[in-house]
């Protein structure tokens, strides 16, 4: 089998609605979906093994008055039995990909310091690397 | 005095008279435009007489899994502004904006080192995570 990577545009709600459960940390809700394949600023890319979703990343443009646009890639995800075989930084490279084609100059994710996969994998696209702190209200870091 | 208002699409034109400092590069007309037109963009200006003397944006992330989040990501007072309560009046107003738009969980990032960025976020009640790891990838020039 080889892995394919499909970027998720309106037309696509039906296949996001048929995930596996463990792709995402929660099922996918109807409506949510629908307003992320709606909304032109998100983006999310696939990736299936044949036709076994596998894994994906997902991002969300930012316009700027004063410079082009950016994008933050929000979640990265691979399900537990096809970790450690590349697919996680094959979703990344396209949605960085992605980003470039819709003319975006900065593309840009934040993760635990202690995850070690994850720092493994952004190293290897050679991204530069700070750290930040988060504020969040109303529970923002609950979940 | 200083007022904070939330700006719309016809605002567009004041946003080229900003103070110098407020916005990292120029302001581009049709960026400004198109940044105003867009759905869950959201742009809150301080305004000082006619003088734009400080921005903050903000914006909604969806997730098909999971309520929205809205997400302030820049906050930026002119240097001859700062200390008078104009990047905490402008968060406040972002935190509405935000709470009215992006459903309840709304969050923000700063260095660390940003003094100033760290007491307005923590005296409007904000939770601090712990530090977060940054990657980036800038197109070259």
């Amino acid at each position: 089998m080889t892995l394919t990577l499909k970027r998720l545009g309106p037309e696509d709600l039906a296949l996001l609605l048929a995930v596996p459960e463990d792709l995402l940390d929660n099922p996918v809700d109807a409506d949510q979906a629908r307003a992320f394949l709606a909304d032109p600023g998100h983006e999310m890319v696939l990736a299936l093994m044949g036709d076994e979703v596998v894994g994906f990343a997902s991002g969300t443009i930012l316009l700027h008055p004063d410079k082009k646009p950016s994008m933050f890639i929000n979640e990265v995800g691979t399900r537990d039995e096809w970790l450690r075989q590349g697919i996680g930084k094959a979703v990344t490279h396209r949605l960085i990909e992605v980003a470039r084609e819709r003319g975006c100059k900065g593309v840009w994710l934040g993760t635990e310091p202690d995850n070690d996969a994850a720092l493994a994998l952004y190293r290897s696209l050679q991204g530069d690397e700070i750290t930040i702190v988060g504020f969040g209200w109303d529970g923002a870091f609950d979940g | 005095m200083v007022r904070i208002v939330t700006a719309g699409p016809e605002d567009a034109g004041m946003l080229a008279c900003a103070e110098p400092g407020v916005f990292a590069g120029p302001v581009g007309p049709a960026r400004a435009a198109e940044f105003l037109a867009r759905p869950g963009h959201v742009l809150c200006l301080a305004v000082d007489g006619a003088r734009v003397v400080g921005q903050g944006m903000g914006l909604v992330l969806h997730y098909p899994d999971r309520p929205e989040q809205f997400w302030l990501n820049e906050l930026t007072v002119a240097p001859d502004w700062r200390g008078r309560g104009i990047g905490k009046l402008l968060a406040g107003r972002l935190l509405d904006e935000g709470r009215a738009r992006g459903g309840p969980v709304i969050w923000v990032d700063a260095d660390p080192g940003n003094a100033a960025a760290v007491a307005i976020y923590t005296s409007l009640g904000g939770a601090r995570s712990g530090d977060l790891t940054v990657f980036e990838w800038r197109a070259p020039e």
